[in-house]
């Protein structure tokens, strides 16, 4: 309101301010109900504030109530929905083909730097690791 | 016939109307202190006439000091002490705490609440326009009339209170409290850039007036071209 007020009244020379006059004068015309600009102005904030004040007592909304929070609260919830949906699209993915990770100090590595290694390889040198243990158990 | 009395009503002018707007600023103060922490009737009385005249004016309190003025508090101090002390009287010293239960009769209430937010309305107004008569000769080489700066006053003057009695993360810990989303969100919400805002605030609302400052000079720029091709 703040905001809407000042550019309204206060600025002449800047865009925001033509454009907002401009836009009210369209529909309204020059004296947007037989009001001058400032006038206007004056009657739109107040009118807001009183409508949302009363909005706000306990017996309506509640003091949280506020009409800008709420459709975004509205559309935030649907979004976050969505970031849901992808997080659990995502976890499936690494549970398919996600690297299996090592510590490359328990290895014989230093300073503890990671090391990624396929799990699809690990499974591999185990069976390699089971032919030769059972080949020499035979021979 | 009532359009010219609404008129009179949401700008002010009335017989006594700065006097009715500072009772119920006062008495809707001294209400929540007494609805709220001084529930019980614990504090001693002149603690609680304190935090209920800064529950009511803490932006008078505070306000004018960002432009090295005297606050509302003194100037004004005439209208709004005797204000004050009536209001205390009558929520927290009434024989069966009959101006408490008055306070809160729905019809009551909402009378003392109309009158505080025209209250708060018509002060915004005054602190913008004060804070843009200060400025208006020294706007920023980006724009020709200061805009952040006055509207930021301006909105200060409804959070003085809150941040004198709770603290900056008090009030500020649960997201955008409604004085600062009043006097920063409605310009876009209102001109035909709702579905914007809508979808970059749900982003995350906490930051959002920074996106709002950000889009606002596209907007603008794109609605005015659009406006002079039309006409």
């Amino acid at each position: 309101m703040g905001t809407l007020f000042h550019l309204y009244v206060h600025d002449e020379d800047g865009i925001g301010g033509q454009y907002l006059r401009s836009i009210v004068h369209f529909y309204l015309g020059e004296e947007p109900l037989g009001l001058d600009d400032r006038t206007f102005a004056v009657v739109f904030v107040s009118l807001f504030m009183q409508v949302t004040g009363i909005l706000q007592l306990p017996a309506f909304y509640g003091p949280s109530f506020s009409p800008y929070t709420s459709l975004y609260e509205a559309l935030a919830s649907v979004t976050k929905k969505q970031e849901v949906f992808d997080d659990d699209l995502v976890k499936k993915d690494r549970s398919i083909s996600a690297p299996k990770v090592t510590m490359a100090s328990t290895n014989g590595g230093s300073n503890g730097v990671v090391a990624a290694e396929p799990a699809t390889e690990t499974a591999a040198k185990k069976k390699r690791n089971r032919k030769k243990n059972s080949k020499a158990k035979t021979s | 016939m009532i359009f010219p009395l609404l008129v009179q009503y949401l700008t002010g002018n009335y017989y006594k109307s700065a006097e009715w707007q500072a009772f119920g600023m006062a008495f809707q103060g001294a209400l929540a202190l007494r609805n709220g922490r001084n529930k019980d009737l614990t504090m001693s009385s002149f603690h609680a006439f304190a935090l209920s005249t800064v529950i009511a004016f803490g932006g008078g309190w505070m306000g004018f000091i960002w432009l090295g003025k005297p606050t509302s508090m003194i100037t004004g101090g005439d209208v709004t002490w005797p204000v004050l002390i009536f209001s205390f009287m009558l929520s927290h010293c009434t024989p069966s705490d009959i101006g408490c239960k008055l306070g809160n009769f729905l019809p009551v209430t909402m009378a003392v609440t109309s009158l505080a937010q025209l209250f708060r309305s018509l002060g915004m107004i005054k602190f913008i326009t004060t804070a843009f008569m200060e400025l208006k000769d020294n706007p920023s080489p980006y724009y020709p009339t200061p805009i952040i700066g006055p509207v930021l006053y301006g909105t200060m003057l409804g959070n003085m209170g809150s941040f004198m009695v709770k603290g900056f993360d008090g009030h500020l810990e649960k997201g955008m409290p409604w004085p600062f989303q009043n006097g920063t969100y409605i310009y876009l919400f209102l001109f035909e850039c709702a579905p914007i805002c809508t979808v970059v605030l749900s982003l995350n609302y906490h930051h959002s007036p920074l996106y709002i400052y950000l889009l606002l000079p596209f907007h603008v720029q794109f609605k005015s071209n659009q406006y002079n091709t039309q006409h």
